[in-house]
């Protein structure tokens, strides 16, 4: 039961900290991206829409060319490590909130970037308005992005090494106790990733709730 | 001195036509009322002179603005508020401008008091008739003390109250200069001194 605490903990803290790392300049660029109407920005944007589908298990792979020992990276010696998976899924999480991010902000009202321009907000204050006024868009987009870090496999099986107390997450735990026979513990740990899948999912129906209150 | 001049510029719109805009020169504390049928380039005027204009949509002659962009102030025919409330939508173009915060809930108060609408600083844009609308957006507009006001047919939705305010707050601010777009006069509260000016003579 421990075991499964655990590793709930380091699933948990691990995609945070990818959601953290991939917002900070996802956030600003889906705010350039939706506010802009250039042809520059809409071929940017079906690039991140159809980033939102890149393999888990290609990022995975590419983190892993990396950091493993022969990788441009090998000397930090990251292979098998928390920061290994968490770089992995910074690059799942990047283009969901730019894509999500950048389609909320041009959800908003035409008159809403006139506006600005007529009360003469530049700059970051305009960045961060355009963050507030698209707010429950914005909050989707993130937790859209935590979700995909929670169940993902890819990264975690092929960077992470499934070392216990370090590296385990709840779905590389899962594919282990499969492998070695032991379907109940698979199931239970099934169980609890599914309950943290649910948690997500209501805090996003409850944010979008917000966004047609807030009208 | 002289607050803003328009001088044979013309404007092209995205369908390819091209409008001549009204020759114009503005001294501080005019009222010009710019009437027009619609697609004249009224508001394309007020939206270059606004500069706010997307593109640059100018072709030829030239646009002179000596008033700083600080300084002009516009209301669009449809406003639109932040979410947020009444209070903190008058406050955003003083923060803009670094305000500090305390003379900011001051003078938007006075603001919105000046246009009848205090009674509104604690709501947000739900449930907002669209003359209050246009009221909170005039308090927004005035509120920095502009140079130069332009109003894209501002009478459409208020009420009479907010005319009778609105007519109040210009008489009070002699040197302010004021460029109004309308469908047809009147496009000024009654009892405001104005100079009309025609647009729409299609130059291709």
């Amino acid at each position: 039961m421990n075991d499964v605490a655990e590793a709930t903990g380091l699933t948990l803290a691990i995609s945070v900290a990818s959601v953290v790392f991939a917002t900070i300049p996802a956030l600003p660029l889906a705010v350039a991206l939706g506010l802009s109407r250039s042809r520059a920005a809409d071929v940017a944007l079906v690039a991140a829409r159809t980033a939102m589908a890149f393999p888990t298990v290609l990022a995975g792979l590419v983190v892993y060319g990396m950091v493993s020992r022969h990788g441009p990276l090998g000397s930090l010696e990251l292979l098998y490590t928390p920061s290994a998976i968490v770089a992995g899924e910074v690059m799942l999480a990047f283009p969901l909130v730019v894509a999500l991010g950048a389609s909320a902000v041009r959800g908003l009202d035409p008159r809403f970037e006139e506006t600005l321009r007529g009360l003469g907000v530049t700059g970051v204050r305009r960045m961060l308005l355009t963050v507030r006024e698209a707010g429950p868009g914005v909050v989707t987009a993130i937790l859209a992005a935590f979700a995909r870090c929670v169940t993902e496999l890819g990264v975690a099986l092929l960077v992470g090494g499934n070392l216990k107390g370090s590296t385990r997450t709840l779905t590389t735990a899962i594919a282990l106790e499969t492998s070695r026979g032991d379907f109940d513990r698979a199931v239970h740990l099934g169980c609890v990733l599914l309950a943290v899948a649910v948690v997500v999912n209501v805090l996003l129906a409850w944010s979008s709730r917000g966004r047609s209150a807030a009208r | 001195m002289i607050v803003a001049v328009v001088s044979s510029a013309s404007v092209r719109f995205d369908d390819g036509r091209t409008v001549r805009l009204p020759e114009l020169r503005i001294a501080p504390g005019e009222r010009v009322v710019v009437v027009g049928r619609n697609g004249t380039g009224k508001s394309t005027l007020l939206r270059v002179l606004a500069r706010i204009a997307v593109a640059d949509p100018l072709v030829g002659g030239t646009v002179d603005l000596p008033t700083a962009a600080a300084d002009t102030a516009f209301v669009a025919a449809r406003p639109y508020l932040l979410r947020g409330t009444v209070l903190w939508n008058v406050e955003l173009p003083l923060a803009a401008r670094g305000v500090p915060r305390a003379a900011r809930r001051v003078r938007a108060m006075a603001a919105l008091a000046e246009m009848g609408a205090e009674s509104l600083a604690a709501r947000t844009r739900v449930g907002l008739s669209d003359g209050e609308v246009q009221r909170v957006a005039l308090a927004r507009a005035l509120v920095t003390e502009p140079r130069l006001l332009l109003l894209d047919e501002a009478l459409a939705s208020l009420d009479e109250v907010g005319a009778t305010a609105l007519a109040a707050a210009l008489r009070a601010r002699e040197d302010l200069a004021v460029v109004a777009a309308a469908p047809a006069e009147p496009a000024m509260p009654p009892g405001v001194k104005v100079r009309v000016v025609r647009s729409g003579e299609t130059s291709s």
